[in-house]
């Protein structure tokens, strides 16, 4: 087991294509670390780059502080799960296990032994014999999972293991693969495209996108402190709501104004972040959490200020516990793809007129008791006024976020 | 469709004649020989279609040439050749489908473009170079003129299917610790293996079934192959005498027809393989 660490990594392809620019990275000895991004941001290739198997244009890789980067793959002791589970047809459950141990050349006893062991762990038993065209994906991603743990490598890749899984088995196997990675505590790189899966997994989180690191921190720090417009948008579901907003100094303080709302700024607020009380008059990005609004008509609120806002609701999407409500704004949404640094940007695809629209989507989760139905119903919601965040409006990074111990419980 | 039953049954009845039509036509010259090689000379000379009884004469007539000893060389020769082919094949075919570059495409342009040569053109320089080599009548010569005579093809054939294997599962006996070359002959072939037989398979019935190459460099009657034989039996027995010839060629088109029978299904992949994917 040893810890992974990557030191300004860098893969350009020969057609010239940036694929992850400069990645600092450290996960360490036992952590499972989660890379998670849209698809297209770099992250599969990173976790190739650890595996090698994509080699790196440059940098330096480690694992357990040796530096791997000219190490071919099958030198570097690490065991990797694919997607589509890369199982050997022609071979059954038990050899396709077996196989990376036996060029080993372990004693047969002892292949013998934690190939049973892992399959007892993951209930195979009767399969053993089995090739993996009688196994059901499920079973599948099994075996692709006891390959990787009868090798007792130095770490664990993993490539989306859980995309070809049906919604409950995905929720079940992923309660597994925690479970299975806390037993071993081997050093775990996981990379996913969903952040639920990132939030309940990881240890910590790196947030991609166009080859660049956004974030790299505990799934709780990213939902509470996004740094910037993007991890905001891309951490928690429904995702945050993001508009251009302005900060105004009032006769009862600062306020934020987007569409004809306007909310106060709670002075808490203020004093934590002094910067903020200093751009009034100024644009910013305003970010609400659909969780962080309420139908004040069914929810008391203990402490912390609140404000109110008007909206036409046009639908209500009912979740059982809770319900979404779907209302415009008339004000500009703010893209996270506003926000790509120019030099850093991977064709970003600018195209100015789709941002000019003044028609921002808002959710709101609300207590699925809630009396407001839409389509077409004016409601007045509740927003938790410590709960905004504000991000700068040139580079999306965060200006300030709601303090820690107010943040909900339920991360998404 | 909703149509009557009859008119369906018509309809099938009609379809199948139409292919049993098609089948009797091409093949009319095997029926043709197989015939003529159960004829008595009586039959032959009255001009009869049909055998007037089943006639194992001509058969006893291949004694007269060393008959088993051509079934035998066909066997080493196109054996060989098969397998000469194969190998370069499947490292051929391996390196086209995984790796790009100038070199592999010059390579397998190469490749086509030797397919588009006639054989004809390049029998006389390679009976000079064959004959200074000392390959000339040989085993050893006739096997490395079919390996290289079914290499393009094969090479071709072979990687169309590896082009269908994912490259994730080489890559993760990469990760499992196996290198490119065991990878190749432990995962990749393998699992290529249904289509690595039927480019032996056909392969082995074009060498079975080679004249031109064997009949030039082939001089002594202890190396001919079948056809070669068959061809060399003919001359010896004169323009009238039919029968015995058409017995040897029945023999020569079993190994054929057996390997079609028992392989159908190879086949039909193989002659997919470079049409569709999967």
């Amino acid at each position: 087991m040893a810890g992974i660490a990557l030191e300004q990594v860098k893969k350009v392809y020969p057609d010239g294509t940036l694929a992850v620019s400069s990645i600092d990275l450290e996960i360490d000895d036992g952590q499972f670390g989660v890379l998670v991004g849209p698809s297209g941001c770099g992250k599969t290739t990173l976790l190739r780059m650890v595996a090698g198997l994509e080699p790196i244009t440059s940098g330096e890789i480690r694992i357990g502080g040796v530096d791997v980067s000219d190490v071919p793959a099958r030198d570097r002791d690490i065991a990797m799960v694919f997607q589509n589970y890369a199982l050997y047809p022609h071979m059954n459950v038990f050899d396709n296990m077996a196989f990376g141990l036996r060029r080993r050349k372990l004693p047969k006893e002892e292949i013998t032994k934690r190939v049973d062991q892992a399959a007892r762990s993951l209930g195979l038993e009767t399969q053993l014999k089995r090739k993996p065209r009688q196994l059901s994906g499920g079973q599948r991603q099994r075996v692709a999972m006891g390959r990787a743990i009868v090798r007792e490598p130095q770490a664990f890749l993993m490539d989306e293991p859980l995309s070809n899984l049906d919604a409950k088995l995905r929720a079940q196997t992923r309660a597994e693969i925690a479970r299975i990675q806390r037993e071993l505590n081997v050093t775990t790189i996981y990379v996913t495209h969903d952040q639920i899966e990132a939030m309940t997994l990881g240890h910590v989180v790196a947030v991609m996108n166009h080859g660049n690191l956004q974030q790299l921190a505990p799934p709780e720090m990213l939902y509470s402190q996004p740094r910037n417009v993007f991890v905001a948008g891309f951490i928690g579901s429904p995702p945050m709501n993001l508009i251009h907003a302005e900060l105004t100094q009032g006769d009862g303080g600062v306020t934020v104004r987007f569409g004809g709302h306007e909310l106060p700024v709670p002075t808490r607020t203020l004093n934590r972040f002094p910067e903020l009380g200093a751009l009034a008059g100024r644009p910013v990005v305003l970010g609400i959490r659909p969780e962080d609004m309420f139908d004040p008509a069914c929810n008391e609120l203990s402490g912390g200020e609140t404000a109110t806002l008007e909206a036409m609701v046009d639908l209500r999407e009912s979740l059982g516990s809770v319900a979404d409500l779907h209302f415009g704004v008339d004000a500009r949404a703010a893209l996270p793809e506003e926000f790509v640094a120019e030099s850093e940007a991977i064709e970003a695809e600018r195209e100015d007129d789709e941002v000019v629209g003044a028609d921002a989507r808002f959710v709101a989760r609300v207590d699925a008791s809630s009396a407001i139905r839409g389509p077409g119903e004016r409601a007045v919601l509740g927003v938790r006024l410590d709960r905004l965040y504000f991000f700068d409006p040139r580079s999306g990074e965060a200006l300030c976020h709601p303090s820690a111990t107010t943040a909900p419980v339920a991360a998404a | 469709m909703n149509r009557h039953p009859v008119v369906r049954k018509v309809g099938r009845i009609l379809g199948l004649a139409l292919l049993a039509l098609a089948v009797l036509l091409v093949d009319f010259p095997v029926f043709l020989v197989v015939l003529n090689a159960f004829k008595s000379a009586a039959d032959f000379a009255n001009e009869r279609l049909l055998p007037s009884h089943l006639n194992w004469e001509n058969f006893n007539e291949l004694s007269r040439v060393p008959f088993g000893r051509y079934v035998v060389n066909s066997f080493i020769v196109s054996t060989g050749g098969t397998a000469l082919a194969l190998f370069a094949a499947v490292l051929a075919g391996y390196s086209l489908s995984r790796f790009k570059g100038r070199g592999f495409d010059a390579y397998s342009r190469l490749l086509l473009g030797v397919q588009m040569v006639p054989v004809v053109v390049t029998l006389l320089p390679l009976f000079v170079i064959f004959k200074d080599l000392h390959l000339l009548d040989s085993y050893g010569g006739m096997i490395l003129l079919y390996g290289a005579l079914l290499t393009p093809f094969a090479t071709w054939i072979a990687k169309s299917f590896f082009d269908t294997i994912p490259t994730d599962l080489e890559e993760a006996a990469w990760i499992d610790g196996y290198s490119r070359t065991q990878t190749l002959m432990r995962v990749v072939a393998p699992v290529a293996a249904p289509g690595l037989v039927s480019v032996a398979l056909l392969a082995f019935i074009t060498a079975w079934n080679e004249y031109l190459l064997a009949s030039v460099f082939l001089s002594s009657i202890n190396h001919y192959t079948v056809g070669v034989g068959l061809q060399n039996f003919q001359q010896q027995l004169g323009t009238t005498n039919w029968g015995p010839v058409m017995a040897g060629a029945t023999i020569a088109m079993l190994p054929t027809v057996g390997v079609y029978l028992l392989f159908q299904r190879y086949f039909v992949r193989g002659a997919l393989a470079g049409a569709v994917k999967g």
